[in-house]
């Protein structure tokens, strides 16, 4: 009679320790750090980016093991929320690491095209310069063969006709003028001393405008032949000789 | 109608029978499913290089697929749940460690590749 009495007492007694003891259930120390952890990875941008459902997995499964029922769930759910945190960190890092990389090869990408137009360019402005050189040097051979020309050009005294089958000079100058058409050439027109001073400006000037106007009449723009006449100011030999005077009798040209 | 003896001897086996029911009801069936899941994590962390990137944690989780595996031997399919469901989240750890370790490889290895393209047009 007596020990049924106090087993009434002692099973209630044990289930209500045993409510007690469940809802009293200690967190142990690896939820706690599971949580911490959970809420670094929580405030990192990162995270929150790259790995929002993992991180969602995680607390989810943190907030099951504070209601566990037994601390060996609790323990082992602590343990996998812990994990599934890590995961997530992991995943993040991981996007972020293919961000940066697809970042890496754009710059790249971006840096080759850079280096192959520089290369292009840099090829292109040495085979302008070659070709560049290489007309210069058609130039000045033409050039060559025009003062060479004109040193047979020679005018009927007194006039500023030419005397006939002088005319190869001018007709070599025409065909330059044509295949260098940046060029601009400058006929000086000079004289001997025979006669006043002032004929002979005149004289040098119109044999010089009549070069000028037989280019003009083969193509030559007008604005591309200067014609000076300097009379028998600038003697290049003396005016006492007969040859010397027909070498001061002459028209120089300079190209620019 | 019952003596108090013969009522006694009801409550001690209506006691037993709940204790009994009680830890019935708490077991459950062995968890093969969650196993096998564990292992199949296991073996995909494997295919993506997780010996190299992250061989602790492939260890661990094959650790606690094996000890799931004996407590399932012993008949103690809670603990034997709870480690394979240990075991998978390991495993998922490992994969996910494995990719950030390739991951970071790849753009370490892009960034010394646009260095030296970079000292070279210098």
């Amino acid at each position: 009679m007596k020990t049924l009495t106090v087993k009434k007492l002692i099973i209630p007694a044990i289930i209500a320790t045993l409510a007690v003891g469940c809802a009293e259930l200690q967190k142990p120390q690896s939820l706690l750090d599971a949580e911490q952890a959970y809420s670094v990875a929580a405030n990192d941008p990162s995270v929150q980016k790259y790995a929002a459902d993992k991180l969602a997995e995680a607390n989810e499964t943190l907030l099951s093991a504070v209601t566990a029922e037994s601390a060996e769930d609790m323990a082992s759910l602590a343990y996998i929320g812990n994990i599934q945190v890590e995961s997530a960190v992991n995943a993040a890092a991981a996007e972020q690491s293919r961000q940066n990389t697809g970042n890496l090869i754009a710059q790249k990408e971006q840096l080759v095209t850079v280096a192959d137009s520089a290369k292009e360019e840099a090829a292109k402005l040495q085979s302008d310069a070659v070709q560049q050189r290489l007309l210069d040097m058609e130039a000045s051979e033409a050039e060559r063969e025009i003062l060479l020309a004109f040193g047979n050009i020679e005018f009927v005294s007194g006039t500023a006709n030419l005397v006939p089958g002088a005319s190869q000079g001018i007709d070599l100058l025409a065909d330059y003028m044509r295949k260098y058409p940046d060029k601009t050439v400058t006929l000086s027109g000079h004289t001997d001393s025979s006669g006043s001073a002032e004929l002979n400006k005149n004289l040098s000037q119109q044999r010089a405008d009549f070069i000028r106007d037989v280019l003009i009449s083969k193509g030559t723009s007008p604005e591309r032949i200067s014609a000076i006449g300097y009379g028998e100011s600038q003697p290049i030999a003396s005016n006492a000789t007969t040859v010397g005077r027909q070498k001061n009798r002459r028209i120089d040209i300079s190209f620019d | 109608m019952f003596t108090k003896e013969q009522s006694a001897s009801f409550i001690k086996v209506f006691a037993f029978v709940g204790a009994v029911a009680s830890i019935t009801a708490c077991g459950i069936d062995a968890p093969k499913a969650e196993i096998a899941y564990a292992e199949a994590t296991i073996h995909s962390a494997r295919n993506v290089d997780a010996t190299r990137y992250a061989g602790v944690e492939l260890e661990r989780a094959k650790g606690k697929l094996h000890e799931a595996k004996s407590a399932m031997n012993d008949g103690d399919n809670e603990k034997a749940l709870r480690l394979a469901k240990e075991a998978t989240a390991t495993a998922s750890l490992a994969q996910e460690k494995a990719e950030a370790g390739k991951a970071k490889t790849a753009e370490s290895q892009m960034k010394d590749s646009l260095n030296m393209l970079e000292s070279q047009l210098k």
